[in-house]
């Protein structure tokens, strides 16, 4: 396998862009979720990375029974009041869907809620504020829950990517540099979501033999090493392992410090106790 | 089965009122977390237990009340809401909904409304009260708490006609709370209450409907001819023992019933289990009628006491007793 082949195209729902990115896995966005099933059917099973939805909250989301085995991931502002989506519980649940949200307090609270009635849910702690206290509560609820309970992300993430030393839970995002690569409606394609709203491209889908989507690997990984061998920086962080050094700094001024080394250890208590059970 | 106090907030402010204690110590403001809920719904389930107790304060005045209800449903508890009555128009709407939109709430939703005699209310909650009851009557038990000897009762009949409100009326001595100021029945007006209690038999025949005795009834406040007329009436199922519930605070602080709350307080986080925390309530209730008896001198030698038959009167009282201070600190559970 080539890093090529490692790597997936975040693209918008138009059928000129997919036929562009034939060749390689894609993870198709769309504001409408009635849209899956299109997607699904242009895309095909074999390419198809996952469908991102964004959609304000959940009420008001219902899988059909066609969509109940698609890779949908929904990015939600928040999960919004219970009673309007508790009517469709059975059906989020059965689904293979899962629920991003900000890592609001709210938004914490609602994850616990929906992971104790199956539901896959996920957090986003890549941007702006985070409750960290919060989120340490409910890695602990997570982890060490004795009721049955779905996963949240990025904690499962953690738990099973543990041993791999290239694991970056920004993965879940569809924001890992070197492994997604952002395609803009005309076909552009930029290193990041970020990279791309700045115009910053790499290429163009058009040419896309031209553009060396394995040397841009190789960079990336490369500039994630270099992170750990700064002294006095991520590389002396015991959380360095899970975390995705999004905004690492200073060790000692990190916010993130105390959760990611929370995550660690969590992550390395459920592996040993996976090992000790089988 | 605990009881859990969504919030320390209530609409009314009844002279007899059991949440006192607590209602007062943080007045307002307190309320249950999500989080908490979720760690209760696991907490029971991992115990066998299948019900969810909504208390307060006045539970529907918790922001997310709905919401809870919704979610303990979908968890597969049943829901039993002690409810005043008296609700918003977004509470009632929402309630509503749950009905509509949650295929077991039809089943296992259910009030428990504690209703005061509408002649001693004031209008206004008369009002809020009687809406309510239009809306959701079916699934409403109705409740009354005895505070003053010349108590009626007929109100409730009329209410259970008019609303088609479930055949049985649980009626509740009220009792003492420890360190607190309140109204109650004293020990020497119990046998009052039973009389006039007794006289309501007719009509609780009549309307096909059981007075549900709540704890604190000693057996031997009614003859053996008025104990056998309330066994026939309410098909053998009266008990006079001390069911020890637990109540929830908001603040995840546990106690044994209200009347007991100052003498015995844990938080929740402390036990392991659900088995664990209501054996240790239980053993609490216990110790102290094991060091001081019920709530007569005769209660000691008692067969029926020592059988298990009868508690001997609500422990609360016990409390009250002079003494009572010294020996509940010497209480080792």
């Amino acid at each position: 396998m080539t890093d090529t082949d490692k790597c997936v195209l975040v693209i918008p729902f138009s059928r000129p862009v997919i036929e562009k990115a034939e060749g390689f896995r894609v993870a198709v966005r769309s504001n409408n979720l009635d849209d899956a099933g299109r997607i699904a059917r242009a895309v095909g099973c074999d390419r198809l990375h996952c469908i991102e939805v964004s959609a304000g909250s959940m009420a008001g989301i219902r899988i059909r029974d066609e969509w109940r085995k698609l890779p949908l991931i929904f990015r939600l502002k928040s999960a919004g009041r219970f009673l309007d989506y508790a009517p469709a519980l059975e059906e989020l649940r059965d689904s293979a869907a899962r629920f991003y949200f900000p890592a609001s307090p709210e938004n914490i609270s609602a994850a616990r809620v929906l992971s104790s009635l199956m539901i896959k849910t996920g957090l986003e702690i890549c941007n702006g504020e985070v409750d960290w206290e919060a989120m340490e509560d409910l890695l602990v609820y997570d982890s060490c829950g004795r009721s049955a309970h779905s996963s949240v992300e990025p904690f499962l993430y953690s738990y099973t990517e543990y041993k791999n030393m290239q694991a970056d839970y920004n993965e879940l995002y569809l924001e890992k540099e070197g492994v997604f690569f952002h395609c803009d409606a005309e076909g552009n394609i930029a290193l990041s979501g970020g990279a791309l709203e700045r115009k910053e491209f790499v290429g163009t889908l058009n040419k896309k033999e031209e553009v060396d989507f394995s040397g841009l690997s190789l960079a990336a990984r490369e500039k994630r090493r270099a992170r750990l061998l700064e002294f006095g920086g991520c590389s002396i962080c015991p959380g360095w392992r899970v975390c995705g050094f999004r905004d690492g700094g200073l060790v000692a001024v990190c916010p993130r410090k105390q959760f990611m080394t929370a995550l660690v250890n969590s992550s390395g208590e459920v592996n040993k106790n996976a090992h000790d059970n089988f | 089965m605990p009881n859990i106090l969504l919030t320390r907030k209530c609409v009314r402010s009844c002279p007899y009122c059991f949440a006192k204690k607590q209602l007062s110590e943080k007045a307002g403001g307190e309320t249950l977390k999500w989080e908490d809920l979720v760690y209760l719904a696991d907490l029971f389930a991992e115990g066998g237990c299948r019900e969810m107790r909504f208390l307060g304060g006045e539970p529907a005045l918790h922001p997310a009340f709905a919401d809870f209800v919704a979610y303990s449903l979908k968890r597969g508890f049943s829901v039993l809401v002690f409810s005043s009555g008296i609700l918003s128009g977004r509470v009632t709407e929402d309630l509503r909904k749950i009905f509509d939109v949650i295929p077991q709430s039809g089943k296992n939703l259910s009030f428990l409304c504690n209703l005061n005699d509408p002649g001693l209310a004031p209008p206004a909650e008369t009002r809020c009260v009687e809406k309510f009851l239009e809306e959701f009557g079916t699934r409403v038990q109705p409740g009354f708490n005895i505070y003053r000897k010349d108590f009626s009762l007929d109100f409730l009949f009329e209410y259970m006609e008019r609303y088609k409100m479930k055949r049985a009326i649980r009626l509740g001595l009220t009792h003492p709370i420890h360190l607190e100021n309140n109204s109650f029945i004293p020990v020497a007006d119990m046998r009052v209450i039973a009389d006039r209690l007794l006289d309501y038999l007719p009509l609780f025949d009549r309307y096909d409907a059981v007075p549900t005795l709540d704890c604190g009834f000693p057996m031997c406040l009614f003859s053996d001819e008025q104990l056998g007329r309330l066994y026939k009436i309410s098909k053998g199922t009266h008990k006079f023992s001390c069911g020890t519930p637990v109540d929830i605070g908001p603040d995840m602080s546990a106690w044994s019933c209200f009347p007991l709350s100052a003498a015995c307080r844990k938080s929740v986080y402390d036990f392991d289990g659900y088995g664990q925390m209501m054996e240790y309530f239980e053993s609490f209730t216990k110790s102290i009628r094991k060091e001081a008896g019920g709530i007569y001198a005769e209660c000691g030698d008692c067969a029926w006491r020592r059988k298990g038959v009868c508690a001997g009167g609500c422990a609360a009282h016990i409390l009250r007793s002079r003494d009572a201070a010294g020996r509940v600190a010497a209480v080792k559970i």
